[in-house]
């Protein structure tokens, strides 16, 4: 149910000037514009929600509302699909307000993906995504990076690279090296062993060999049919822990046989 | 015409056969008897036939070639047959096995890739739809007014990091990547609540996904990319 005073928000809104009735103490009114700014996000009502805030930022740029109102006006214009006016109210809020770990870390987020929609036709898009490589913090670096991979950018390589060692984004970067021709290369003590994912089908004569270094053992899963997977799950194999399995593991130790009405995939430590 | 052999020939002219080839040549020369004139023109009509059909005949005449097999075709079209043809269908062959090999593999990655991408998104969906209906669940309250929504907000948390990355690396379908973005908006609303949220608070983020179906629309592209990646 829509609150009611959503119902005249549009009067609200496009006040020049505080009403006199709402005048009663700064911090009140801007805490009322902030309110009402979230009531209408709630209602997906973007563009009236981004005029309140822009309200608020206007007539009280010292509240104590003002870093959060910064932000949503960022994040109402980026759900209005404004990419370009969302980028520029991001980079603001970060500008003006560096101290926002959270709503910081957002916002760099953001605007990253604002650029990847846009690196095709503005031209401060792809700039705006290499600048992101530097980023300090990883996840953004990683966003920027699969970005630029969209556009087979070779820039994004060693961000993904990097990205192969973390733990969430590791399949995203492995995907996007592979689709922009590099040969993904994990690092660490997994190093010089590899994971041997042999697939026989059952219609076909050869069996087809697929070499993986041990550092990428999560993509193991990806050879493996939603049947197969419900029997290693049945069998105790755990798909997310198999790198340390073989890692304490002799060479030329199966892992693995699995079974489907289509193949069989058989998987090695080499 | 008469034949050389006859004795009465031999007898009556002293011509031996040598002259008589002579005199054929030199027709000016040959003798005023009549007998070795007639002689002289059955030759001479001997020599001329031979001379017209004698390519014919001695072809026909001639002894047929020995039939030695080293020296026929098909034995040279054995040997390039053993030395070229068959190494050369045996290389095609191989190359043939070694590309449908290839074909196999590239189609097991793409599968492997496509299934990594999918299952991913799905993983997504699924834990969306159980926050969603965490989130209609009466909670713990924290104080008179509040709901302990902390669980929640860090569910809401790691799914907001997921679905950022899920953004970057881009959707299988249009359709996932317009539910994902309405996902995202309500899971940013969650995470910048507080722990103990306001009932009404709360109740205005159910409200807001019911309004949009985010448990319905969640749980269907879940079910959609399930049954196409599976």
């Amino acid at each position: 149910m829509m609150p009611v005073f959503l119902l005249v928000v549009p009067a609200v809104v496009e006040v020049a000037a505080p009403e006199p009735a709402l005048a009663v103490a700064p911090e009140n009114h801007a805490e009322h514009l902030f309110l009402l700014g979230r009531d209408l996000r709630y209602a997906q009502r973007w563009y009236e929600a981004g005029q309140a805030y822009r309200t608020l930022l206007r007539e009280f740029p010292a509240s104590t509302r003002a870093a959060d109102a910064r932000y949503w006006l960022a994040a109402s214009l980026e759900q209005d699909r404004r990419w370009d006016e969302a980028i520029d109210a991001y980079t603001e809020f970060l500008a003006r307000h560096p101290d926002q770990r959270m709503l910081g870390k957002e916002a760099r987020l953001n605007r990253v993906r604002c650029w990847g929609i846009r690196q095709w036709d503005n031209p401060a898009a792809t700039p705006g995504l290499v600048s992101a490589l530097a980023d300090e913090r990883e996840e953004v670096r990683v966003a920027a990076a699969l970005q630029l991979a969209k556009r087979r950018d070779s820039r994004a390589v060693p961000v993904l690279q990097a990205g192969l060692n973390a733990n969430l984004s590791s399949e995203a970067c492995r995907l996007a090296l592979l689709a922009l021709g590099a040969q993904p290369q994990a690092t660490g003590p997994a190093q010089g062993r590899f994971l041997v994912v042999r697939i026989k089908e059952r219609d076909k004569p050869e069996v087809l060999t697929v070499r993986l270094a041990l550092g990428l053992a999560r993509a193991v899963g990806g050879y493996l049919s939603d049947e197969q997977l419900r029997q290693a799950k049945g069998k105790g194999v755990d798909l997310n822990r198999i790198m340390d399995q073989a890692l304490n593991t002799p060479k030329g130790t199966e892992l693995f046989s699995l079974d489907d009405s289509k193949s069989t995939v058989t998987v090695t430590v080499e | 015409m008469t034949a050389p052999s006859d004795p009465q020939r031999a007898n009556a002219s002293p011509l031996d056969e040598a002259r008589l080839y002579e005199l054929l040549e030199q027709p000016e020369l040959w003798p005023e008897d009549p007998a070795a004139q007639a002689e002289l023109a059955d030759l001479l009509e001997l020599h001329l036939a031979l001379t017209c059909h004698g390519a014919d005949l001695a072809a026909e005449l001639a002894p047929p070639p020995r039939a030695r097999w080293t020296g026929s075709w098909s034995l040279a079209a054995a040997a390039v047959l053993l030395v070229a043809l068959l190494p050369a269908a045996f290389t095609v062959q191989r190359i043939q096995s070694i590309r449908a090999q290839a074909r196999d593999t590239a189609r097991l990655e793409s599968l492997a890739q496509k299934r990594t991408q999918d299952r991913a998104w799905i993983a997504f969906f699924r834990q969306s739809t159980t926050l969603l209906q965490d989130f209609e669940q009466n909670p713990n309250l924290c104080r008179k007014g509040e709901e302990d929504r902390r669980q929640e907000r860090e569910m809401a948390l790691t799914l907001l990091e997921a679905s950022h990355q899920l953004a970057a690396q881009g959707a299988p379908l249009q359709e996932a990547e317009v539910i994902r973005a309405s996902l995202h908006a309500w899971l940013s609303e969650v995470v910048f609540e507080d722990n103990c949220l306001p009932v009404e608070r709360a109740q205005a983020l159910r409200q807001w996904a019911a309004a949009h179906n985010l448990e319905t629309e969640s749980e269907r592209m879940e079910r959609r990319l399930r049954g196409d990646g599976a």
